[in-house]
């Protein structure tokens, strides 16, 4: 039963992503900013479900980063969202998605000294190496 | 363009791990932010959005948006519950993380999004990428 909720994670999160391209397809492009307006809405009164059903916490050290989480979010999908307009999911997902875990590896290595181990190094080699083939030619 | 968009969501989304990865350290309740970044986030997308009026939210935008809220909140929930239910966070976080599976398989069939070889295989090493990277963390 705990890997059911995997499952549906893995569903729900991909179904997220395949909906901001299913959005461009129908022609709503043009919405993007509105989009993430109804986005964040909806998704903001799903958290607060959650935050009851969990009895979750929410004092001002949570809103502290939370703000920032927020702020990196909104961003990071406006460019995701208006990248889907004209290039294909093939590219972005691996990138978007990807990329981001490619980064953190190693600004944690550069930034705070995290040692990485042999299937990190070739986990990094990897993800470069898929850069290089989804962006070149 | 759209390299150059994807470099910034990667950017975004970097600075945004990391932070989630500091409040984990600090013992920060994650249900809280995620509350507080999807009010953020509305408030911010609202401001950029300005001004705004009906047309600027046609019916199929509202279903779809918030279709996409939903998802992202039930996927939260699901990762949640898994978590609390004792389920590896590496383990959880791998299977959340390759879900962009779902829409590369989506596109290329609805929408004949495909791929040539080079790049398939680009998308199968950024996989194998995401699952080294993570089993590293665990």
């Amino acid at each position: 039963m705990r890997m059911a909720w995997v499952a549906i994670a893995f569903l729900a999160n991909g179904s997220a992503q395949f909906l901001q391209k299913y959005l461009h397809a129908i022609g709503l492009g043009a919405y993007q900013k509105t989009a993430l307006v109804t986005l964040y809405v909806a998704g903001a009164l799903f958290a607060v479900l959650l935050l009851v059903w969990f009895r979750g916490r929410l004092s001002p050290r949570e809103a502290l980063f939370g703000m920032g989480v927020g702020l990196a979010s909104y961003a990071g999908n406006a460019a995701m969202l208006r990248a889907l307009g004209d290039t294909p999911a093939y590219i972005v997902f691996p990138m978007a998605v990807g990329g981001p875990i490619l980064a953190v590896a190693i600004v944690s290595r550069l930034l705070f000294g995290e040692r990485i181990g042999p299937y990190g190094k070739v986990g990094i080699l990897c993800g470069f190496i898929a850069v290089i083939l989804l962006t070149v030619g | 363009m759209g390299i150059l968009l994807c470099s910034i969501a990667i950017a975004f989304f970097t600075a945004m791990y990391l932070l989630l990865g500091q409040s984990q350290k600090r013992g920060v309740e994650p249900i809280g932010i995620n509350l507080a970044a999807f009010i953020t986030g509305a408030a911010i997308s609202l401001l950029v959005a300005l001004p705004v009026s009906s047309a600027s939210f046609p019916l199929p935008l509202i279903l779809v948006g918030s279709l996409i809220g939903i998802t992202a909140g039930l996927g939260l929930l699901a990762t949640t519950i898994a978590v609390r239910g004792g389920v590896p966070v590496s383990i959880v976080n791998g299977a959340v993380s390759l879900c962009l599976i779902v829409p590369i398989l989506l596109s290329s069939v609805l929408y004949h999004e495909m791929p040539e070889p080079r790049k398939w295989v680009g998308v199968l090493l950024s996989g194998v990428a995401i699952v080294l990277i993570q089993k590293e963390q665990r």
